[in-house]
């Protein structure tokens, strides 16, 4: 039977620990809020990509470190949002705000389309088998000129107003990308703690158990990956809509390698690791790059040692270190 | 009817630098269930070890030596140090840390080398043309479609006939059955990674002379190789062979004749493979 | 030959892998609310027809039917909405989750809803609830919350039979529930068996005879995947051929 005096101290670190929980986030929302009115429009630019690769870094995870699908094809569904938007505003002169919609909804029903024949086969063959259904998409921006502009995009995104603010304007393009960045972060957040969120994480821990358990597993899969693949075509959309410019590089199998390094460099399976993975990729990418040429020996060796002795990320691996120094105080 | 020649004979060309970059490529995979996205990383190492090889003595045959062993010790020791770790590990884990690699190597290459793009000379004596039914076509070019031919010859020898390879056959049929009957595994894995990886790199060599060499020709290269590994089937020297040939002709006529949809037919083509034949045409290996 | 009580049986049953043979021509039927125990030399193929029956693994031919519904070849995510559920002889749990959520998977599954996004399921209560009731009935009751890997292997093994239970089966497959036990251990997975409702129909590999004696009623022996005998505890032991091949005595 514990002391008192323990008892109270319990307690104590309890309700810390708890003030910790909302405090952290709360600060860091805040934070995010002011930051372009006190940093400036370039360091505002790099956030708001940072933002914006965050939620699709999230939804890769969703498939990834949640569900168990290494999937190589996120691209796909990232550019498919990012070329409706654009497209459908320059070509029929749609609403920017509706293009927003359509973007989601084309990535959704790829995501169906796709996801339905990946679902069939597993491990290497699921890795290849992405791979190759987004660079189908990558081969049609290339190809397909008189409507995709080739290999040298298409821009000339005619931004909307909101409520008499222009959204061309780089702070509220900020503020725009913050709002939908908070919304998929709740969402996922909701997600993972959710029965189904569960069910996504029961069949990445064990498969065989799920299905003897009565779980029709190959069609969570694929919910796993259609919800996954809304998400990056919101991502996308969010990107082109930011920059009202895309081009095929926005399909090709290097971005699907350069968000799958920042899952697994934040820590796969974690609602944080993807956005932390984003941040430190891209700071890296932009800032230290105007310092060194040597960004990318950089994100090497530290995502080589993440693979190796770090497998749960920057943020898993230091999250796990504090759990185990406020747990033994 | 000349140009048809010449496209032909320039499809089995690529076809031959796809098949000794695959044949590696597919034999890591069906030894050690791991794809190595770091396969054009030691193609375009070889590129460039090639050409200082040539800046500082002259000789290419030398560079064509050079480069594959160079890779060939980079490669043994990557497997060694880093991928002996995660042996236990899902099989994910290996193919991110090559992924890793690429990053590193690309820079390393950048860092070494310049960003330019950049050109093997041709060797002097094979420098000349021939006639071949009618067509002009290079002389450099059939030497390689050639060599391509003899390197498999020897591959598929080392690999049918040499006790090693009948130990790196076993422990790709049943891995666990090879390491109870006392195949050292382990050096197996090198020795086959550290092949593979010197095959690539001396595709990378011998296509200098007629493929402009840059920082992202490893990039470029990688899909084709994969594309012909998933179609002639992973760990089958002989699909690989024939899928390179398939993918080689259909990629340079595509371009020649169908230039806007070679690219999506060939991916298409490798969808349909991975639906209906996973194993690939030849696949002697589940592609779990 | 079916008794009109069947709740599951097999008719000529047979599984081969390449040239060997697993379950041989198999006629074997279930009664309702049975305890029946399948018991046989290692290699005798019980696992297998659990396999086959829980829908791990497809018959080569043969029919099986649970409540006279043909379920040959079905998957096990179908068999196990049917009414059936196992335990597995290698535990297959969530290690990495706990204790609740392990069970939390199966209740949502059958009570719950799992395709809720929204809701977080540690504040269910109905799912929880449930999920508290199954770990009581197994006795693991106090450890909801702690981490499977951490667990003994006499809990693992319990929590085996509660993530079963918690799919509200009418039919539960045992696949050697005290394998590995101590005798304690044994003792307290016979009592948690002996308690379990008497409407559920139990089918039990066992390779302890105590335990069979102690909780089964029908007794099947196996051997080379052929059916050797079936009878009550008495008619067994008293089978010359039984005694022959199994208990060892002539």
């Amino acid at each position: 039977m514990p002391a008192d005096s323990e008892i109270v101290v319990g307690v104590a670190r309890q309700n810390r620990n708890e003030l910790w929980r909302v405090m952290v986030p709360l600060i860091i929302v805040v934070a995010l809020a002011i930051l372009p009115l006190v940093a400036g429009t370039y360091v505002g630019g790099i956030v708001t990509e940072i933002l914006v690769f965050s939620i699709l870094a999230m939804s890769l995870n969703l498939l990834i470190g949640y569900t168990g699908l290494f999937s190589f094809g996120h691209a796909a569904f990232f550019s498919l949002g990012a070329y409706t938007l654009i497209l459908l505003n320059t070509i029929f002169g749609l609403n920017a705000w509706i293009g927003l919609l359509a973007g989601v909804m084309v990535a959704t029903v790829g995501a169906v389309a796709i996801g339905y024949l990946c679902i069939k086969v597993s491990g290497v063959s699921f890795f290849m088998l992405t791979l190759a259904f987004s660079q189908m998409l990558f081969s049609i921006a290339v190809k397909w000129r008189d409507v995709t502009g080739g290999s040298d995009g298409v821009g000339g995104l005619k931004r909307p107003f909101f409520f008499g603010l222009d959204m061309a304007a780089p702070l509220h393009t900020y503020y725009f990308a913050l709002l939908v960045f908070l919304a998929s972060f709740w969402a996922i957040k909701r997600l993972v703690a959710s029965p189904l969120g569960h069910s996504f994480i029961g069949i990445r821990e064990n498969e065989g158990r799920m299905r003897a358990l009565g779980y029709p597993v190959q069609s969570y899969k694929l919910l796993s990956f259609v919800l996954g693949g809304m998400m990056a075509g919101l991502g996308g959309t969010a990107y082109a809509f930011l920059n009202g410019f895309v081009s095929p590089d926005a399909a090709h199998w290097s971005l699907s390698g350069e968000v799958l390094i920042m899952v697994i460099l934040g820590g796969m399976g974690t609602l944080v690791g993807p956005v932390v993975g984003a941040a430190v990729y891209l700071l890296l990418k932009n800032i230290i790059s105007t310092h060194t040429d040597h960004w990318m020996l950089i994100v090497g060796i530290i995502f080589i040692a993440c693979v190796l002795l770090f497998r749960d990320g920057i943020y898993g691996s230091l999250s796990n270190l504090l759990a185990r120094k406020w747990s033994r105080r | 009817m000349e140009s048809l020649i010449t496209h032909l004979l320039n499809g089995l060309v690529y076809s031959m630098l796809l098949f000794i970059l695959s044949a590696g490529l597919s034999l890591i995979f069906g030894l050690m269930n791991v794809v190595n996205m770091a396969h054009g990383s030691f193609y375009m190492l070889g590129a460039y070890i090639g050409i200082t090889v040539v800046a500082w003595t002259g000789n290419f045959w030398l560079a064509a030596l050079v480069a594959p062993l160079v890779a060939g010790v980079v490669g043994a020791g990557m497997e060694r140090i880093f991928f002996r770790p995660l042996y236990k590990r899902p099989d994910f884990d290996q193919i991110i840390l090559t992924f890793g690699f690429t990053f590193v190597f690309i820079d390393v290459v950048k860092w070494i080398w310049g960003v330019d793009i950049q050109n093997l000379a041709l060797p002097q004596s094979i420098g000349g043309g021939i006639q071949v039914f009618g067509a002009a076509f290079p002389l450099y070019r059939l030497v390689l479609i050639g060599v391509g031919l003899v390197l498999g010859l020897l591959v598929w020898l080392l690999l049918d006939r040499s006790r090693i390879g009948a130990m790196v056959r076993a422990s790709v049929d049943d891995r666990a059955m090879a390491v109870g009957l006392g195949i050292n595994v382990g050096r197996l894995f090198t020795g086959v990674f550290s092949l593979g990886v010197a095959l690539a790199a001396f595709a990378g060599v011998i296509a200098g002379p007629i493929m402009s060499i840059y920082p992202g020709m490893d990039i470029d290269i990688l899909i084709p190789a994969f594309i012909v590994v998933v179609i002639g089937g992973m760990g089958s020297l002989r699909g690989a062979f024939v899928s390179s040939i398939l993918i080689g002709e259909v990629d340079t006529l595509g371009k020649a004749y169908f230039p806007s949809s070679a690219m999506f037919l060939i991916y298409l083509l490798m969808v349909t493979v991975l639906l209906l034949r996973p194993n690939g045409l030849f696949g002697i290996r589940d592609a779990r | 030959m079916e008794s009109p009580l069947s709740i599951l049986r097999t008719e000529n049953l047979t599984k081969m892998f390449g040239s060997l043979i697993v379950t041989n021509n198999l006629n074997l039927s279930i009664e309702a609310e049975a305890r029946h125990a399948i018991i046989g030399p290692n290699g005798a193929g019980k696992t297998s027809l659990l396999h086959q029956i829980a829908g791990q693994l497809r018959p080569t031919s043969g029919k099986i039917f649970l409540k006279e519904q043909e379920i040959t070849g079905f998957a096990a995510e179908r068999v196990c909405r049917m009414g059936l559920a196992r335990t597995f002889q290698k535990n297959s749990l969530f290690l990495n989750l706990s204790v609740v959520e392990n069970v939390r998977l199966a209740v949502q599954q059958k009570r719950g809803n799992p395709l809720n996004p929204f809701t977080p399921a540690e504040n269910i209560a109905k799912t929880n609830e449930r999920a508290r009731e199954v770990l009581d009935q197994v006795h693991l009751g106090a450890d909801i919350g702690r981490l499977v890997r951490e667990l003994s292997y006499g809990e693992q093994r319990q929590l085996e039979i509660a993530l079963a239970l918690a799919s509200d089966p009418e039919i539960l497959l045992l696949d050697e529930p005290t394998s590995g036990m101590s005798p304690t251990e044994t003792q307290r997975m016979v009592q948690l068996i002996q308690e379990l409702p008497r409407q559920l129909t139990i089918i039990m590999i066992e390779h302890d005879m105590d335990v069979v004696f102690s909780v089964a009623n029908r007794i099947t022996v196996l051997h080379y995947g052929q059916m050797l005998a079936t009878g009550s505890h008495e008619e067994i032991t008293r089978n010359p051929a039984v005694r022959e091949v199994y208990l060892g005595v002539a």
